[in-house]
């Protein structure tokens, strides 16, 4: 397990009231992974992502960032695949909580966009 | 560059199969309610784009007279994205395609090698996150992305906060051809042949306006051999049984032929009745033809399967132009599917 230190942890700005609704955790021995991956036999034309600003590193189509600092983070990312091609997003940690969902590029142009907000608590 | 294709479709399917069930966030049953309000689902096998996505993708295309096959294979570099192309024919009973030999290209085969570029998303910032939470907040999108937003209006506000305003498409590619021609010696006794290459530059641009407009023009040059046209013969040859055996051929060899040619090209959907057109206007600077034509594709639809349209189970359409040569123009075209933004 990778236990280096994320460069995402920029705090959310005080403006954001939102509570977060993704619970991930114990960022101080286990990371926080993000992933975007298209569904199988598909591939993304063109793929960002990134925590709080910090951009997201892409390995081909998938993209995977650690995020071992506490605290409250929002994942935004924007891809553009062909019209209708579905793709999960998926925040994992090892011992808690997880989230992931589908999501499905634009009928027309293909493009899509999306912001999650989760929590990384501090190491139980 | 196979390699690395290769690790990455490796890598994107063990993901998959690695993500754990969901413990938290959406039930299945959520996601069934959200999916139905999804939008259609229009995955086309024959959608192309400006963009070649880092995975071989082969095509077979047959015309009356002519079948080949085509692969590709691209690599993105941040926002430039190269790739390479090779297309030969097929004969009608051959099993394979030989585009390359150990000597180079195979007669009738064509390389064409790349680049384009794109300016699609805006920078993140604070700002912008703060805008699409806000979004998302006042259109109670849950979750907050635009493929959950179920009118036309929230997407339009939802894609304005992350593709910039007027996203635009650049592209030059060249192309290499090999062609083997046929002629007859002048005195009619001796077959003659004569292979030639050829060579195409193209340049393209392109912009989406509104989210729905995409305008895209192209410059092109070519330089190629042509067979002579003016010296077309039908030879015939009397066989044992007394019946002509004919063939059309030339008398003599083929003629350097180059051409510039200047294209526009503008493509809508109309969502509302279900159907793409995408209007073109050609112009050939060297002889002054003209080309204008405007197909209209039928869209495919299968947002609602329990009631069949007729878009749903037709991918093509019709088409109807005007060119020099030719006059008056119509066809009826099938498998074709329409994207919205596709470069010349």
């Amino acid at each position: 397990m990778t236990k280096k230190r994320s460069s995402a942890s920029t705090r959310p700005p005080a403006s954001v009231k939102k509570a977060a609704s993704a619970l991930v955790g114990n960022a101080a021995t286990e990371t926080v992974k993000v992933e975007i991956v298209p569904a199988p036999g598909q591939t993304f034309k063109k793929r960002e992502g990134n925590i709080e600003v910090v951009p997201l590193t892409f390995k081909g189509n998938r993209a995977q960032q650690d995020v071992a600092s506490p605290g409250s983070y929002r994942l935004q990312w924007r891809v553009w695949g062909a019209v209708g091609m579905e793709y999960s997003v998926a925040i994992t940690a090892p011992k808690e909580a997880e989230w992931n969902d589908t999501f499905r590029c634009d009928p027309t142009t293909g493009f899509d966009s999306g912001l999650k907000r989760f929590d990384v608590k501090e190491d139980a | 560059m196979p390699r690395r294709v290769l690790y990455s479709l490796v890598l994107a399917t063990g993901l998959l199969l690695s993500v754990p069930a969901q413990a938290q966030g959406p039930s299945e049953e959520d996601k069934q309610n959200a999916r139905k309000r999804l939008q259609p689902a229009r995955v086309d096998p024959a959608s192309t784009t400006p963009l070649r996505v880092p995975v071989p993708q082969f095509t077979f295309v047959a015309e009356k007279g002519k079948q080949e096959v085509k692969g590709t294979i691209g690599a993105d570099i941040g926002d430039t994205n190269a790739y390479v192309e090779l297309a030969g024919p097929i004969g009608e009973n051959a099993k394979q395609a030989s585009p390359l030999t150990l000597s180079g290209l195979a007669n009738g085969a064509r390389v064409t090698v790349g680049v384009s570029r794109n300016r699609l998303f805006l920078a993140p910032s604070t700002e912008l996150l703060d805008a699409m939470e806000a979004l998302c907040e006042a259109r109670t999108i849950d979750p907050c992305a635009m493929s959950r937003a179920t009118t036309a209006e929230d997407r339009q506000a939802f894609m304005a906060l992350f593709v910039r305003r007027v996203p635009t498409f650049y592209g030059v590619s060249a192309t290499l051809n090999r062609d083997e021609f046929e002629y007859l010696s002048p005195d009619f006794q001796a077959d003659l042949t004569a292979t030639h290459g050829g060579v195409g530059l193209t340049a393209s641009a392109a912009a989406l306006f509104r989210f729905q407009w995409f305008l895209s023009g192209f410059l092109r040059y070519e330089r190629a051999h042509e067979p002579s046209s003016e010296t077309a013969v039908e030879v015939c040859t009397p066989l044992t049984s007394g019946a002509l055996k004919c063939r059309e051929t030339r008398l003599a060899p083929p003629v350097l032929n180059t051409q510039t040619q200047f294209g526009i090209e503008l493509r809508h959907r109309f969502e509302s009745i279900g159907v793409g057109i995408a209007p073109r206007l050609e112009y050939r600077f060297d002889d002054d033809h003209k080309l204008i034509e405007v197909p209209l594709y039928f869209l495919r639809d299968t947002s609602d399967a329990e009631r069949p349209t007729f878009g749903q189970r037709l991918n093509g359409g019709v088409s109807v132009g005007w060119k020099t040569a030719d006059g008056l123009v119509a066809r009826a075209f099938i498998g074709v599917a329409f994207d919205l933004l596709k470069l010349p």
